[in-house]
């Protein structure tokens, strides 16, 4: 037999039950949405709407269109100039509060002047004068509260158990679920203060007298102080070192002590935002950004129409969005290119989340080879849904092999959704969950498992975290007692224990 | 019904028969983007195996091919609405499964992965392929040589197909195919 007739005869191992299965989840995938077509009842009313705009009483309506049109900008597709935008962008115009999603899409969440994502962008911490709200991505309120006077400045903390925020000169604390609200500290710069990763939930603060001192939120004490002067920005490093930028200087303080480790000189700095790894500072002055090093030394990218009014890094620290009033520029972390694009309505950037791939890993476990992780892509127009390669791990690997946007972290309460078998997204079920085949332990396949193909699932957890437009799952694969007891250390240690099943 | 009408009968019957079946895929691929399962079942039916053993034969790895092959499907059905019913369904579907299968062959050539000695247990034995030394052959081609052989020989394409397909002039494909075909003879040592 030739070798092209090898190959035509040639059959794939278990073709029928790839057949059988591959019939079952197409099938069940719920049917393509035919596309919406233009009909003649909506052309109608469009002509008729253009006709009454043109008579006097016609008139009114226009200006009532108008400003329906000034008050909430229509969508603007970024992503039409710029590629795809990874994660989450939260923008603040004068119409209020946005949230603008990888599509490129804006969605408003409402009348407010400052916002901050949950980690994971499950929520916002939004404010508007003595306004704190907790909203979802949607706009919806979850809670709210009133203060005495004008607040802002909100920030969760790693884990997404409390959120500080400043109310006049003074800083206070509440919980993620609005309960326990309490003053920390007086006389604070207006300067987010940056929470440190772990426990305990210590957390940063620049006082009016030029001091970066470092607070436990819950015993209300003070573990150290050190004298920086006007604080532009500050921001904790993986290694867990705390990097300032002053209104000339950076400085690296230790994180147990206080003490200084490096200072650089770094010119006028206007504005100034940290990457996640802390190995990169955006500096605005009056001409444009500058990137620098940890080493003070850096390209300087002229920006057409500075100051800038916002800057933030992505998550993943490869790029900078710096807004000069409704341009938008986005500079990678070598400077050596730049694109812009005009966003029409949104003055500032307040914070950006979550690329596509985003996953909650937990430190490397040697000794357990059967937690994986991996992300689930939702289609927005939902029905739809995609395994994310990347983010496949070993959990054995550690986060060794992970681009640096895959971080180790945890959500607050009430972000879990956990279900053993199946799940369902925003969209309605999963219907692929209990057929796939491609989750690997190793060289294995997760189909490999007892009790995969029956569907009997007491080895099994899958524990789905929804992260703004993706959910990260941790599926976990314990082979016995051990391994279950195992998976629990594991996740408690990331802070997932809520999340087991009873 | 049609179902039942082979490639060499559809031959034999002429333009007719041809014509038929042509417009029966397109008002298949309408009523498939129009919502309906039966339709969507129908297409499945028609071009299931064909996607599976070309997804298997580039990525040599069945469950790999089997969510290759899934995901194309998914992808295809979920943009009926901007597809053609005029046009051929095959080979736009086919360059879908192909360039998964391309990408995933890059992907896990980058990717690390632990050995299956990390395992203390397996449950099930792994998939034993039909033909492995013709598996073994393929896996040694370079991906490109490998794509082209899979697409002439196992999906039936044209060399013109492939050259549409991969978007590289025709010349480069049949140059691809005679060193594929070249190299695996060599090791298969069946020439």
């Amino acid at each position: 037999m030739t070798v092209e007739e090898r190959l035509e005869r040639a059959a794939a191992p278990d073709a029928g039950g790839a057949r059988e299965r591959a019939r079952r989840v197409i099938l069940a995938t719920p049917p393509a949405r035919p596309r919406r077509r233009r009909t003649p009842f909506a052309l109608a009313g469009i002509v008729a709407v253009a006709a009454l705009a043109l008579t006097p009483p016609g008139e009114a309506i226009g200006r009532w269109l108008r400003g329906l049109v000034r008050a909430d900008p229509p969508p603007v597709r970024v992503q039409a100039r710029l590629g795809k935008l990874p994660g989450q962008v939260l923008a603040i115009g004068p119409g209020g509060a946005y949230v603008i999603v990888s599509d490129g899409a804006r969605k408003r969440l409402g009348r407010y002047d400052g916002a901050a994502w949950s980690p994971h962008a499950r929520f916002v911490a939004a404010t508007r004068g003595p306004l704190l709200r907790a909203v979802d991505p949607e706009g919806r309120v979850r809670w709210s509260l009133t203060a005495a006077a004008p607040v802002a400045d909100p920030r969760w903390s790693s884990e997404g158990y409390r959120i500080a925020y400043r109310r006049d000169n003074d800083l206070r604390v509440v919980a993620g679920d609005g309960s326990g609200d309490h003053p920390l500290v007086d006389g604070v710069q207006s300067v987010p203060v940056a929470w440190r990763q772990g426990p305990g939930h210590e957390l940063a603060v620049a006082r009016r007298g030029g001091a970066i001192e470092l607070w436990s939120a819950d015993a209300g004490t003070r573990a150290w102080s050190y004298h920086a002067g006007t604080v532009r920005t500050m921001a904790w490093r993986p290694d867990g070192r705390l990097v300032v930028v002053t209104d000339a200087r950076l400085l690296v303080l230790g994180g147990d002590r206080g003490d200084v480790r490096r200072v650089r000189a770094l010119g006028r700095v206007d504005r100034a935002a940290i990457a996640p790894a802390g190995d990169r500072l955006a500096l605005a002055d009056g001409r444009g950004v500058r990137l620098v090093s940890p080493q003070g030394t850096g390209p300087t990218r002229l920006l057409p129409g500075a100051p800038v009014t916002s800057l933030a890094w992505s998550v993943d620290g490869g790029t900078v969005l710096a807004t000069v009033r409704d341009q938008w520029y986005f500079v990678p972390r070598d400077g050596r290119s730049l694109r812009a694009t005009p966003v029409r309505g949104i003055s500032s950037v307040a914070d950006w989340c979550c690329p596509e791939g985003s996953v909650v890993i937990a430190p490397g476990f040697a000794d357990a080879p059967d937690l994986y992780l991996r992300t689930l892509r939702t289609d927005s127009r939902c029905g739809r849904a995609s395994w994310s390669w990347a983010s496949t791990v070993p959990f054995a690997d550690g986060p060794r092999n992970l681009p640096p946007h895959h971080t180790i972290a945890a959500l607050g309460p009430g972000d879990a959704v956990v279900a053993i078998g199946a799940y369902r997204d925003r969209c309605g079920p999963e219907p692929r969950m209990g057929t796939r085949s491609r989750l690997r332990i190793g060289q294995a396949r997760s189909s490999d498992w007892p009790g995969r193909r029956t569907g009997d699932p007491p080895l099994l957890r899958i524990i789905t975290r929804p992260t703004g437009t993706y959910i990260a799952d941790v599926w976990i694969f314990a082979r016995d007692a051990a391994g279950r007891a195992r998976a629990d250390r594991i996740l408690r240690s990331i802070g997932w224990a809520g999340d087991l099943d009873p | 019904v049609e179902d039942e009408v082979d490639a060499a009968a559809l031959e034999a019957a002429g333009p007719r028969v041809r014509r038929r079946r042509r417009r029966s895929e397109s008002a298949l691929i309408r009523a498939a983007a129009g919502g309906s399962a039966d339709a969507a079942a129908e297409l499945f039916d028609r071009h299931w195996d064909a996607c599976h053993r070309a997804a298997y034969w580039i990525v040599h790895d069945a469950a790999a091919a089997e969510d290759i092959a899934q995901e194309s499907f998914l992808a295809a059905l979920a943009a009926l609405d901007r597809f053609d019913p005029r046009r051929p369904f095959a080979p736009w579907l086919h360059r879908v499964v192909v360039n998964r299968a391309i990408d995933h062959a890059r992907a896990r050539a980058a990717r690390r992965e632990v050995g299956v000695e990390a395992l203390s247990l397996r449950a099930a034995p792994a998939v034993e392929p039909a033909d492995p030394a013709l598996l073994g052959a393929l896996a040694g081609l370079p991906l490109e040589q490998r794509v082209a052989v899979v697409l002439r020989h196992v999906l039936g394409c044209t060399p013109g197909q492939i050259a549409a397909v991969l978007d590289l002039p025709r010349g480069t494909v049949n140059s691809r195919l005679r060193r594929g075909l070249d190299a695996l003879a060599e090791v298969l040592d069946d020439r």
